[in-house]
């Protein structure tokens, strides 16, 4: 149990999605609040003897006349509430060559207003004994307190008031980008998994910018500055533009009005637009690899990541993707653990993951180590064909039956901590789904079928798609020193990657 | 975040009770967290702390036995660490496979893990599952099979988790500091062992680890969840009734001082981590409460410390600078970190000893004490809101030897601290001792110089 544990948290990116945020300190402390009973959510009826368990989601919803949407999820456990407000804008909206630029403004938005200036606004925080962090994805940025219930309205006042405004000085500037090419260098440069994680990214993502770092690249980040900010906060911040999520010990009826005396202050900015247009990823034909060999690897490591659906662009795909990630790599009882683990000894271990919840078309992948002595060639070729095998025999309604009870029951767990489903409400409102959408999740998980399961699966995961990076010592990665990227497979056309999508990856 | 992200189920820690990383220390209540601990005996004697929570289908049992790596022999190094990673890996007649079947397929989370005093386990179950939760993480208690093959597994498994942390910056300093902070020590030896030691492992050795361990004289357990006491008396009866009464523990010496020092590890990176630290406090001293508040006032407490607001706020010099206070069984450290550009390492270490000068010779004003009182209070109840924080929270008091109705008394503990309780821990903390620097990296340009 421990170890595909262990691997999975230090794979960086793992299935976190990609994020980055203000501070270091809070970022896995979030579990906040827990649950909520209330009007259950009932999954369909299974197939199997035994009834899958059961999630349950009590919430309200309120739309403010400025656009804001309010969800409240009330627990009342503790006397606890998570505030969290989410700006539907991420570093995939940033225009080419301002890489950052979102994660940027998200640290610059501690820096104060005209009414609370400099860092009053974190002072209050603490002496209120909450605690307060912000993260930023390709399509989010985030900023949340949590806090003893009785200071929710003076979160929700301080929040709206850095809603509209900001006052950067540019003294503040230097120092601050500072401290983010210190995180960059901490997150990234200090780790070469991190490292190839971003030249990965930019091989699957050949033209849709979620082939660049949310955190930016080091010298795009140097060139940003309080203007590049300011404009970016102007167009993108507004009530219409974001979702309050409010979780614990409180009564929506409360919770919208004093949403209405302190973000309904201000008014809609008509001007930003409701599509979030990016350019989409063509049907790029080829098996696209990326080796880095670099002399701090000890241990290798094989990722393999395919674009695939995601819940926004096409919803029973996306639910049937994410059975086949809980069948193929869902903890140790998963297919490729026991194919590849167990079974044929060629890994150590291996985990499969679904970044679902994505404006776009998304990552689907497998990350896993090879046992001692094992190429990272061999390791690749067997699973290629345990996914072929479980594909083409492998899938049972026993299987499937086994996956949906585990993905139902890991559900119910994670109601335990209400910041949680506080982040799962924030960041599937702010990639496009609807609160409906949410609340049937577990019918629909429930309905995927093994035909559903089997058509993804073969649509998505095959073998001539894709990436595939390997992580090696210097003097292995497949007898080849340095750096690599090329294309093979499927198509007479190679694939051209532009430097400036293909970062050099340093050694 | 998303469906897939949330079930996540990677709560592994090093396995303190206390994370490095929590502003929350031990336990702080402000309004003081409204929950009712039980303390219940079981028929065969073991002691349990029970919080009925019946809002969620959901049961969650945390225990720990006593003498976690410090207990391994000389020369067998990861042998505890090596047991926490078997005890899952098959039990009674059913090998690796079939028992993680069993677990899995009811989606039952079972595990263990080993820190430098305690093995733990923790258990989670779905109220549906509680049956064969209970059967599994008992036989798993009594019966581990150590077949080799999952010997062979785990091992190879913890040489790689070895690898990893080799090439992590972050850990190669936290590891050679406590080399260092330690030396001579058990604590001061490789908890995951090292390649050659776990080469040396064998199955009798992990049943004789096994045997000195897991036994019911000194176990601490919680259970939270949606169960009656009776229910929860005879879980605590299936889980513990049939291993052994008695541990036999290896007696660990206490450390009373830690070897001042600066210590360079070569390492091509871009940052230089930087960990320093001093001999802290144990849980049990008097002053540990001062010194739990000034640590939050000096780079404890994430956006108000001294260190962010200098370090980072400042002078943009890094991303994260904090200290913490850990208290273990044997002695405590007062430790902390910073990761900067090589050329910003010198800068960065004068503005840490600044600090720590500061806090020495003037320590805080009485408004900073008084904020910092606020946070610590406040924040008491953020611990309290999920079963799995509560059963974490009170196991943790458990095995301070702090009793259940602390949480009760301990924000009037911490607002009790004055200006001249900081002044004097400040003092008996950083004053009279030099710290223990290391750092890793590439040797900034100024210390090539000073050679």
């Amino acid at each position: 149990m421990w170890f595909f544990y262990v691997m999975r948290a230090l794979l960086r990116r793992s299935a976190l999605g990609v994020w980055v945020g203000i501070a270091m300190v809070c970022l896995s402390s979030i579990s906040g609040n827990t649950q909520s009973v209330g009007e259950g959510v009932t999954p369909g009826i299974s197939s199997s003897a035994r009834p899958l368990p059961e999630f349950k989601i009590n919430l309200a919803t309120h739309k403010l006349a400025n656009g804001l949407e309010v969800v409240v999820l009330p627990d009342h456990r503790a006397p606890v509430v998570t505030h969290m407000i989410w700006y539907k804008i991420g570093s995939a909206d940033e225009a080419p060559g301002e890489s950052g630029l979102a994660h940027f403004l998200e640290h610059l938005m501690f820096k104060g207003t005209p009414t609370y200036p400099g860092d009053v606004f974190s002072k209050t925080v603490a002496a209120l004994g909450g605690q307060e962090n912000a993260f930023t994805s390709s399509d989010y940025t985030a900023y949340y307190q949590q806090v003893p219930k009785k200071h929710l309205r003076q979160m929700m006042q301080f929040e709206s008031d850095r809603m509209v405004n900001l006052d950067l000085k540019k003294e503040m500037i230097l120092a601050e980008r500072n401290v983010i090419l210190e995180e960059r260098a901490l997150r990234v440069d200090s780790h070469p998994e991190a490292q190839l994680e971003e030249s990965l990214d930019a091989l699957l993502f050949i033209n849709h910018p979620y082939g660049r770092p949310v955190i930016g690249w080091t010298h795009e980040i140097e060139a940003l500055d309080a203007d590049k900010a300011m404009r970016f906060y102007r167009t993108y911040y507004a009530p219409n533009n974001a979702i309050l999520v409010v979780a614990g010990d409180v009564i929506p009826e409360e919770v919208f009005k004093m949403a209405e005396e302190t973000y309904g202050r201000f008014s809609a900015n008509p001007s930003i637009p409701t599509e979030r247009q990016r350019p989409k990823e063509p049907p790029l034909p080829g098996l696209r690899k990326v080796s880095l060999a670099d002399p701090r690897v000890q241990q290798e490591s094989l990722q393999r990541v395919w674009l695939a659906p995601s819940v926004t662009t096409s919803a029973s795909e996306a639910y049937a993707l994410e059975v086949l990630a809980e069948i193929l790599g869902g903890g140790q009882i998963s297919w490729l653990y026991r194919s590849l683990v167990f079974e044929q000894a060629v890994a150590l271990s291996v985990s499969a993951w679904f970044q679902d919840f994505s404006v776009d078309a998304t990552r689907f992948g497998i990350y896993a180590i090879p046992a001692e002595n094992i190429a990272l060639e061999v390791l690749e070729e067997r699973l290629e064909q345990s996914i072929e095998t479980l594909l083409e025999e492998g899938l049972t309604e026993a299987l499937l039956e086994r996956s949906k009870y585990r993905i139902l029951a890991q559900a119910v767990y994670m109601s335990d901590q209400q910041a949680r489903l506080a982040r799962l409400f924030g960041s599937g409102l702010t990639t496009g789904q609807s609160v409906e959408a949410l609340q049937a999740w577990p019918q629909k998980i429930a309905q995927v079928t093994l035909e559903e399961v089997r058509k993804a699966g073969r649509l998505y995961l095959a073998r001539g798609k894709g990436v595939v990076a390997f992580l090696c010592r210097e003097e292995q990665c497949s007898g080849q020193k340095g750096t690599e990227v090329r294309a093979e497979g499927g198509s007479p056309n190679s694939v051209e990657v532009d430097e400036s999508e293909a970062p050099p990856v340093v050694h | 975040m998303s469906w897939m992200s949330l079930f996540s189920m990677a709560s592994v820690s090093e396995g303190s009770p206390v994370s490095a990383s929590s502003p929350l220390r031990e336990g702080e209540v402000a309004e003081g967290p409204c929950i009712s601990v039980e303390e219940i005996h079981s028929k065969t004697g073991v002691k349990a702390w029970f919080v009925r929570a019946t809002e969620l289908p959901l049961i969650t049992v945390h225990f720990a036995f006593r003498g976690g790596g410090t207990q391994d022999p000389v020369g067998k190094e990861g042998l505890g660490f090596l047991l926490s990673a078997t005890l899952d890996e098959g039990a009674g007649s059913l090998e690796a496979r079939a028992f993680q079947d069993a677990v899995g397929s009811e989606a039952i989370q079972l595990s263990f893990h080993l820190d430098e005093d305690y093995l733990y386990g923790d258990l989670k179950m779905l109220t549906t599952a509680k049956e064969r939760a209970v059967e599994l993480m008992a036989l798993a208690l009594q019966q581990p099979r150590f077949d080799s093959e999952a010997i062979d597994r785990a091992r190879a498994q913890i040489v790689s988790l070895l690898r990893h942390q080799a090439m992590d910056p972050e850990e190669i300093a936290r590891k050679a500091w406590r080399a260092h902070a330690f030396s001579g020590h058990p604590y001061g030896r490789p908890l995951e062992g090292t390649p050659e030691t776990l080469a040396s492992l064998t199955a009798e050795d992990l049943r004789i680890q096994h045997r000195k361990l897991v036994a019911r004289d000194d176990i601490k357990v919680v259970l939270v969840g949606d169960l009656t006491r009776e229910e929860a008396e005879e879980m605590v009866d299936r889980l513990f009734s049939g291993i052994p009464e008695k541990a036999t523990l290896t007696p660990v010496a206490e450390i009373t001082q830690i070897p001042s020092g600066s210590f360079f590890v070569p390492f091509e990176t871009p940052q230089n981590v930087i960990r320093f630290g001093y001999h802290g406090l144990k849980r049990d001293d008097p002053n540990f409460i001062s010194a739990l508040v000034m640590n939050h006032i000096l780079g404890g407490g994430v956006f108000s410390s001294w260190l962010y607001q200098d370090v980072r706020e400042k002078h943009g010099l890094a991303y994260g600078v904090w200290t913490t206070l850990l208290p273990l069984t044997h002695t405590g450290i007062l430790v902390g970190g910073a990761a900067t550009r090589t050329d910003h390492a010198t800068q960065t270490l004068n503005l840490i000893y600044e600090n720590l000068a500061r806090m020495v010779s003037e320590g805080p004003d009485a408004e900073t004490l008084s904020r910092a009182q606020d946070y610590l209070t406040g924040s008491y109840i953020l611990g309290f809101d999920s079963a799995r924080k509560i059963a974490k929270h009170l196991l943790a008091l458990q095995l301070y030897g702090l009793p259940s109705d602390y949480i009760q008394k301990r924000n009037a503990l911490i607002r009790a601290v004055t200006l001249d309780d900081i002044r004097a821990v400040a003092k008996r903390l950083l004053k009279e001792m030099q710290p223990l620097i290391v750092t890793v990296g590439q040797m900034p340009k100024t210390m090539l110089e000073a050679k």
